[in-house]
């Protein structure tokens, strides 16, 4: 009798696909997320950081221009924008009436584990995820602007999974799918019959997109390779959201740089940027901002988050045989400045650079 | 002693499903067996969490015809039959084996002899190490490589199982755990590792038999911008567009980090 009671616990947790503190995770949750709506379409979820309305989203959940959010009791609550933070992709929206009943999310931290199990709520529930890796940086391919990611696998399903919210098995907020690993690279973890199903699919002419393919599969679902900011960088971003000006501005040089023998060698200097105005010049060589060593770009990219916007740095650089050492007020990054500034970026690197 | 009749009849209380008589008349029937009321909580327990979770279950299908699909679908077998006396003789034996295993490896190890390089340079046995392409840190000069892969004249003592395993070590880094601003400093501490090993791994090599180090490869690999940097973070270049079915922007992992441009 015990045996069958433990099969049947078995039975029903291959069926909701979740486990028992998963559940109580999800159920929990419930009431620090809201639906974002547009009309009758549900365009993904937003979690509540204030218990006066204030909510975050992601970018790609707002793109469609949702307008609405629909809590856990069933509030319709129209909302607008405030601020869109670029390294999280994270949107700070407020609902115009103070919601009733509802909790707010609270954040992952170190406890919450770098790996594991993890839970993404996508716009028709949640689905199990696992964060695979903690070691990737993330480079946008137009601003060039770096920020520490998670890669994360995520089983695939009808929806896009874009700006799905991740949550660790605690229920506290890690990030947000930001982009998805190409599907040329063969990341889609495919059966044979998946593999026939796509093939079908393709030669009818039907879309080729990655959830079109799951759309008849049999058998265990494939696995998606996503990326989300690491919970450090959502933490950020929330923290500057919940201060008065409701900004977490990141610092910035002005400089586009590339891996060099002791340090960063500088491939373009901004326009009228912190940088051009210290005296940085193209060639240049920086090894130390701040008293912070940089030994590669990684490094560099580090520096963006270690200071603040207005923060006077000693930029060391090697410039030819001479070393010098310039100072600096570090600006904040500007989304549209860094791609107005990086446009002419593929002719100006060299063969087999990025 | 059972004081029920069958396991349905459990299951019926549990999830009630018999009659007020009925259960009040088999709830003081269980009143004494505390294995039964065991069962009987464990019951309830499952049809409580079933109810948590009926979001997911349609109404019709909650029942107990369900309960017994499931019970019988996930193929219900009867409980194993114990030994106990089986543990007082499995044990000893396990224990016994385990000793005498870590006695035959330690004694193994122990005694076995160095192989003497015969005094051309190459090993008594010939061992093949696979080749590895190894950046070459800063300051390694082809002179270097080539002294390297030069004939040693003296007798010296092979250590390839040494050597393969700098090898393996070089080829893939350790990892460590990396987060955010301490994860970047992470990062760059076992960057920093990661070069610092290989440059023992040259020493090594170097210091090798030379049947040893004539097999590796010290150029940096075609398409490396800086020879010396030893890239251990893959970075993921994002691009604008949006894959239509994942609804997110689509990344490609860079094969060689050291050849990305990052602005700041």
């Amino acid at each position: 009798m015990l045996l069958s009671a433990v099969n049947l616990a078995f039975a029903i947790g291959v069926r909701s696909q979740f486990t028992g503190p998963e559940v109580a995770t999800i159920n929990n949750l419930r009431t620090a997320l809201a639906s974002v709506k547009q009309g009758a379409i549900n365009c993904g979820a937003a979690a509540f950081i204030s218990k006066d309305g204030y909510a975050i989203t992601h970018q790609l959940t707002l793109g469609s221009g949702a307008k609405e959010l629909i809590t856990s009791t069933g509030e319709k609550l129209a909302f607008t924008t405030i601020h869109k933070d670029t390294p999280s992709q994270l949107v700070l929206i407020k609902t115009v009436m103070p919601p009733n009943r509802i909790d707010i999310v609270t954040w992952a931290d170190d406890s919450d584990g770098g790996r594991g199990m993890i839970l993404a709520v996508l716009p028709t529930g949640t689905v199990r995820a696992e964060i695979t890796s903690s070691e990737r940086i993330g480079v946008d391919d137009k601003s060039r602007r770096a920020v520490p990611m998670n890669e994360v696998r995520i089983e695939q399903t009808p929806v896009p999974i874009g700006g799905a919210l991740l949550f660790s098995g605690k229920g506290r907020l890690i990030g947000s799918i930001a982009a998805t690993l190409a599907v040329t690279q063969g990341v889609v973890a495919q059966s044979p019959v998946q593999a026939a199903n796509v093939q079908n699919a393709q030669r009818s002419g039907l879309q080729s997109s990655v959830n079109a393919k799951s759309a008849n599969m049999l058998g265990p679902a494939g696995l998606v390779v996503g990326y989300t900011p690491t919970w450090e960088v959502t933490k950020r971003a929330v923290a500057g959201f919940l201060t008065p000006g409701h900004k977490a501005p990141t610092a910035m040089l002005g400089v586009l740089v590339v891996n060099s023998l002791g340090g960063v060698s500088v491939q373009q200097v901004d326009v009228d940027s912190p940088a051009a105005r210290a005296g940085v010049m193209v060639g240049d060589v920086i090894s130390n901002i701040g008293g912070k060593k940089i030994r590669d770009q990684i490094d560099f990219a580090r520096m963006t988050y270690d200071f603040k916007p207005g923060d006077k740095v000693a930029v060391q650089i090697q410039r030819g045989a001479e070393k010098i050492t310039l100072e600096a007020t570090l600006g904040a990054q500007s989304t549209q400045l860094a791609e107005h500034q990086r446009a002419s970026i593929e002719s100006t690197l060299g063969p087999g650079m990025y | 002693m059972k004081n029920w009749k069958n396991d349905d009849e459990l299951l019926n209380l549990a999830f009630g499903e018999l009659s007020d008589r009925d259960s009040q008349a088999l709830e003081a029937k269980l009143l004494g067996d505390s294995s039964a009321q065991k069962e009987l909580d464990l019951l309830r327990t499952l049809r409580s969490d079933m109810i948590a979770i009926r979001d997911d279950i349609p109404e019709m299908q909650f029942s107990k015809e369900r309960l017994r699909e499931a019970i019988l679908s996930s193929g219900a077998k009867p409980a194993r039959q114990s030994f106990p006396w089986l543990n007082w003789v499995l044990g000893p034996a396990a224990l016994a084996s385990v000793a005498a295993l870590a006695f035959v490896m330690t004694k193994g190890v122990s005694n076995r002899e160095p192989v003497i390089v015969a005094s051309n340079g190459k090993p008594a046995v010939e061992q093949v190490i696979p080749k590895v392409n190894i950046k070459a840190p800063a300051g390694l000069t082809e002179e270097r490589v080539a002294s390297a892969s030069s004939p040693s004249t003296s007798s010296e003592l092979s250590q390839p199982s040494v050597t393969e395993a700098a090898v393996r070590r070089t080829s893939k880094p350790a990892k460590k755990r990396i987060r955010g601003r301490a994860s970047l400093e992470n990062l760059v501490a076992s960057r920093s590792d990661g070069t610092s090993s290989a440059s023992t791994m040259m020493s090594e090599g170097v210091k090798s038999t030379s049947a040893d180090a004539a097999t590796m490869t010290l150029a940096a690999p075609a398409g490396s911008a800086i020879p010396g940097v030893v890239d251990t973070a893959p970075i993921i270049l994002i691009d604008a567009n949006t894959d239509s079915g994942a609804g997110a922007p689509t990344a490609t992992e860079v094969s060689n980090p050291s050849n990305v441009a990052i602005g700041g």
